[in-house]
């Protein structure tokens, strides 16, 4: 109820389709690696610092992150395959001498692996997110709005709080 | 560019982050603490305890109070434990999860010290001090003479063995060979043939040389019945060089049988054997703590290095290692100060370069004690070494206590005997060294002034009490061996001789008479192989004096009247044919 609230107070705003869609992209990322690193702050501080929705990043992130249970063994894989490559090696090896190398944690297989899969998808979750968004304040908003179910969910207490925080 | 920027999210993350820290920074102490007591519990393989834990920031230091580690082979006391250990570290390095301690001080340490309550045990300790010395003093169901002798490795048995094999294998040959010595006949015939031939008078040279056919024919059979007599002179000499020891030996064997048996007789050879370690051992591997104490921090230290080598496997990925080129080892300590206390004083221990990477910095950890005198000794000088790779550890110790003084020392409390030191004066110096995780070295332990008293309780154990009261001096040699981690101490005195002698002179009638007839049981075994042996041997001397006559009778026979008279009757034929040519010329 609490996220249907949250998702359509975020999509019947007048945040642009590209707050949205950077908030889905980033809520993707970070919820497909590990928590504690420093992509990880440097993420929430481009989601504070930038005018990202935060609700469609959380929704994402909840999403996503529940999505690890069956991506992160391939993704570990991933990981695994570049830090054993001999040709990679001497470049791991300088990067792991290195400070940022060592708050990077990049010699983790899983975080390596899930952050590198996740860049890849992020500017296709972006364009699509993006799409979806504007097809959806197109040509279903005004159908979704007039649904019984949504108009409960509109009328509760929860949608009300969402609707004055957001003001 | 304001349409894009969010300055309250800026506000928020400061905020976010903020929180983060200051959470972290109000619960280091305890992080800290946490992470030092589980670290060092899965070195130790037992329960740490710290008590408590400060830090500062400038500069960053942490102070550990009351560090206490259970002793996994006794869980009742603690192995280690230290008042307080404050270090300086280096913040930089942090970063690349590098530990470097410019100065570290450890106070109040102490060895094998009581705990409050039993600390829990996570690995099972290495064998412990064998329980079975503790059943060592009791004389009861002392074996009979004969289980004595089956289970015994006698020498008396060795010694019949020994010369039964050499007896038989010299004996068969000697047979053989004195089978194909020449007969008193066919040496007679030899002696006809050769006077035959020396004796007729050959009219010209054609009989000369059948005549020296003859002689070269029966010269060749008489060279080759030398040679068997020979041979046969030959291995009878070696069969008297090859037993005449062995008899000796099997002669000799029943007495030292029985020299080492008595004590069997006269109570437990083992308890006699183990008394030095039994009334000392504590004590002393006590004392080895303290100057082999430096092994106890190097071993965790190598294990820790081993298992930061295993990768680590989980679920959700792995923490892969790459090789590290930093110039820094990944713990270092620049200095150290320990103090370890013992009663009333206390001994100020230098360290220097403590790592479990000396490769990376080429350099040994040193440490040395030099004390001079104090209350309780009168100098103690220490100095070692050693060098951890992943070869294992190289180390070097050596030690001198002079003049260290003792008083009440409990040396042994048992039901059967006790003992305690009142008084005395300990002098110890040793060396020891490590390759390859394998320790050996030797000490020696001389005390003097001693004044001991001892109770026994049954006849075994009142003598051993009454020889303890008697010493007033003693030298302990004692051997350092084992791996690090589970190294072996073993002790050795002259006080072992001394008990074995005061028992004999101690024994019941019944003990004698088990002494009487373990004499005459050994003596019986060697009676049989002896008396053969003999009189094969008196036969073997028989024979060659036999082969000695007959080769000398050859030799002369041969040599001197063969050759001579060839050689006249080649000088008569050469005279009548110069007689012959001159007649034919002149006339």
């Amino acid at each position: 109820m609490q996220l249907l609230a949250k998702l359509l107070k975020a999509l019947n705003s007048d945040d642009s389709p590209w707050q949205l869609a950077f908030g889905v992209m980033l809520g993707m990322i970070m919820g497909l690696t590990p928590f504690l690193g420093l992509h990880s702050v440097l993420i929430l501080f481009i989601v504070l610092f930038l005018r990202v929705n935060l609700s469609t990043f959380l929704l994402a992130y909840a999403l996503f992150s529940g999505f690890t249970l069956i991506l992160n063994p391939m993704m570990a894989d991933i990981g695994e395959s570049l830090l054993t490559s001999s040709d990679l090696n001497g470049m791991w090896t300088n990067l792991y001498n290195s400070t940022f190398g060592q708050l990077m944690q990049f010699y983790h297989t899983l975080t390596l692996g899930s952050l590198l899969f996740s860049l890849i998808l992020a500017p296709f979750i972006l364009v699509i997110s993006k799409v979806l968004i504007v097809q959806y304040r197109v040509r279903f908003m005004q159908w979704v709005n007039k649904l019984k179910i949504v108009q409960v969910i509109k009328s509760s207490r929860v949608f009300q709080l969402y609707q004055a925080l957001g003001e | 560019m304001q349409k894009l920027i969010r300055w309250p999210g800026l506000i928020a993350f400061f905020v976010i982050t903020g929180l983060i820290a200051a959470i972290v920074i109000l619960f280091l102490d305890f992080w800290i603490k946490l992470a030092a007591e589980k670290g060092l519990e899965s070195s130790t393989g037992a329960e740490v305890n710290i008590a408590q834990v400060t830090h500062t920031f400038s500069p960053f230091g942490v102070t550990l109070t009351g560090i206490q580690l259970t002793d996994p082979a006794t869980p009742t006391l603690n192995q280690v434990q230290a008042d307080e250990v404050t270090a300086q570290i280096e913040l930089a390095p942090l970063l690349l999860r590098k530990v470097i301690i410019d100065d570290l001080t450890i106070s109040g340490v102490q060895f094998a010290q009581p705990r409050e309550s039993e600390g829990a045990v996570y690995r099972t300790a290495s064998a412990a001090i064998k329980e079975e010395l503790q059943e060592a003093f009791d004389p009861k169901n002392l074996p009979s003479v004969d289980e004595i002798l089956a289970q015994s490795p006698l020498k008396t048995t060795k010694a019949v063995e020994e010369t039964q094999a050499a007896y038989k294998k010299h004996s068969e040959i000697l047979k053989e060979k004195y089978q194909q010595l020449p007969s008193k006949d066919a040496l007679e015939n030899y002696k006809k043939r050769v006077e035959t031939i020396t004796n007729t008078d050959y009219k010209n040279l054609v009989e000369l040389a059948k005549a020296k056919e003859e002689f070269d024919a029966l010269r060749a059979e008489i060279q080759t019945d030398k040679r068997k007599l020979t041979e046969f002179k030959e291995a009878a000499s070696a069969a008297k060089g090859d037993m005449a020891p062995k008899l000796a030996k099997l002669k000799s064997a029943p007495g030292e049988d029985y020299a080492q048996l008595q004590a069997l007789i006269a109570g437990d050879e083992g308890a006699i054997k183990d008394v030095t370690t039994m009334v000392f051992g504590e004590k002393a591997g006590e004392f080895s703590q303290y100057v082999l104490g430096a092994y106890d921090l190097a071993a965790p230290m190598l294990a820790s290095s081993k298992a930061e080598q295993a990768e680590e496997q989980a679920y959700n990925g792995r923490w892969v290692a790459f090789d590290d080129t930093a110039a820094l080892p990944d713990f270092l300590v620049r200095n150290a100060d320990i103090s370890i206390k013992w009663r009333t004083e206390s001994v100020l221990s230098i360290w220097h370069d403590i790592t479990n990477q000396h490769d990376k910095i080429g350099r040994p950890t040193t440490f040395k004690v030099d004390s001079n005198a104090s209350s309780l000794w009168q100098s103690l000088k220490l100095n070692g070494d050693f060098w951890l790779n992943d070869t294992g550890v190289k180390a070097n110790q050596d030690w001198n206590l002079r003049g260290l003084a003792l008083a009440d020392v409990d040396l042994l409390n048992q039901e059967k005997l006790s003992s305690t030191l009142l008084k005395g004066l300990l002098s110890s110096s040793g060396k020891a060294s490590i390759n390859k995780n394998v320790i050996s070295g030797s000490g020696n332990a001389a005390l003097s002034q001693l004044q001991l008293t001892a109770t026994g309780s049954n006849n075994l154990t009142n003598v051993i009490a009454e020889t303890l009261t008697g010493l007033s001096n003693m030298s302990i040699n004692s051997d350092i061996s084992g791996t690090l981690g589970d190294m072996d101490l073993s002790f050795s005195s002259d006080l072992d001789k001394q008990l074995a002698s005061a028992m004999l002179s101690n024994l019941s009638g019944d003990q004698n008479s088990k002494l009487a007839e373990l004499k005459q049981k050994l003596n019986a075994k060697i009676e049989g192989p002896l008396g053969a042996t003999d009189s094969e041997m008196s036969q073997w001397l028989d024979w060659e004096k036999l082969a000695d006559g007959d080769l000398s009778s050859i030799q002369g026979m041969l040599d001197s009247k063969l050759n001579s008279v060839v050689d006249k009757k080649k000088d008569e034929l050469k005279d009548k044919l110069k007689d012959k040519l001159k007649g034919k010329l002149f006339n």
